[in-house]
């Protein structure tokens, strides 16, 4: 086999490997926002420094944009109180790299001792469609390890361990049962607790 | 910065976004961190839209690489999984199982090469760049390019046409 065939069967298998994969719709939009962000754009022409646009989510450094395309179909701020409601609230000042000013009070869950928020970008699902996915990204006040989350359908003894590798961030979170997942949460010898609805 | 400064951008995007996804992934080799890079470099090309104009694509692609490179120090040598053979498998029957096996002898191959000659692969052969362009994305030199390249592709050709590939084919 020469040089010639070998990058062919290369580039095929690349091809082959890549071609379902594209970027979000959205992508440009929300690069566009972070890198210039509405005040900035008022005030064309006085731009003394970039915006912090990638950040790092946590003392520990990991790094994640948070410009997703957000979702719409969010339960209002409250939703009756249960452990696993969104809130709207501002997010605390140690969450908010990466987010623009008019994205402070997204949609997240805070944990019960304040010392990790979860941000969902997505309704999350049991059967997420194939184009979608559970994204979840962690922001944790300080702390940075592998997050080890030990989930409990509430009103059954299900219990799920998922862990992340790369510890808060950006994320994928899949759970098998539809409902409210009581999830305590251990990173980097820190605890904390919190609750995410799915949806089925 | 303008609308049309703007929508220049966004059209730059649309037309670059996926191969920018896509030598991504294969520089890193898993999808949820190559949204993560091209997100943080389409920033860092939109923040620097005025001066890079004239050939966004080579300062996306520089970027990229810096990008993956900061991923890593901050991973300390986690292992990677390039081009997750999975990818293909999942494919299913459309894909013609002789050639499929083909893919991943190679592109196993690719993801045992050193992590240079990996990205002058990724940048030169997968995405098509000038041999000058790998080097500037890269900041090596042209020669560094060509004799990473002739090594690397020694590598593939030779993990193609070892007894490990035959067997894998043959099974």
């Amino acid at each position: 086999m020469n040089d010639e065939q070998t990058i062919t069967t290369l580039q095929r298998a690349a091809d082959t490997a890549t071609r379902d994969h594209h970027l979000a719709p959205g992508a440009a939009t929300a690069a566009w926002e972070a890198a210039w962000p509405a005040t900035q754009r008022r005030s064309r022409g006085r731009l003394v420094a970039a915006v912090a646009a990638s950040v790092a989510v946590t003392a520990g450094g990991a790094a994640a944009v948070a410009t997703w395309v957000h979702h719409d179909d969010r339960p209002p701020a409250g939703g009756g109180g249960s452990a696993c409601s969104l809130t709207t609230e501002p997010l605390p000042t140690w969450a908010r790299g990466g987010f623009s000013a008019d994205s402070y009070r997204t949609a997240h869950v805070m944990g019960k001792e304040g010392r990790i928020v979860a941000i969902p970008f997505i309704r999350l699902r049991v059967h997420q469609p194939p184009d979608a996915g559970n994204k979840v990204l962690w922001v944790s006040k300080a702390g940075y390890g592998p997050l080890r989350i030990v989930a409990t359908l509430e009103g059954t003894s299900r219990t799920v361990v998922r862990t992340l590798p790369d510890g808060p961030g950006p994320s994928y979170v899949d759970m098998p049962a539809p409902g409210c997942w009581r999830m305590n949460l251990s990173w980097a010898g820190r605890h904390d607790t919190l609750g995410l609805r799915y949806y089925p | 910065m303008s609308e049309t400064d703007r929508a220049a951008f966004e059209r730059f995007v649309a037309e670059h976004g996926d191969r920018l996804l896509h030598a991504a992934y294969g520089l890193c080799g898993d999808w949820q961190h190559a949204e993560d890079l091209v997100q943080r470099v389409l920033v860092t090309v939109a923040r620097r839209w005025p001066t890079v104009q004239t050939n966004p694509l080579g300062y996306a692609y520089r970027c990229l690489v810096r990008a993956n490179i900061d991923r890593w120090r901050v991973l300390r040598r986690r292992p990677e999984v390039l081009f997750d053979p999975h990818e293909l498998l999942a494919h299913g029957p459309s894909v013609d199982l002789a050639s499929t096996e083909d893919h991943l002898v190679v592109l196993a191959a690719l993801r045992a090469l050193p992590r240079r000659q990996r990205a002058i692969v990724v940048l030169r052969y997968l995405h098509d760049l000038s041999e000058a362009d790998t080097a500037a994305a890269l900041g090596i030199t042209l020669g560094a390019v060509k004799s990473g390249a002739a090594r690397a592709l020694a590598r593939l050709r030779s993990a193609q046409s070892s007894p490990l590939a035959e067997v894998h084919r043959e099974r």
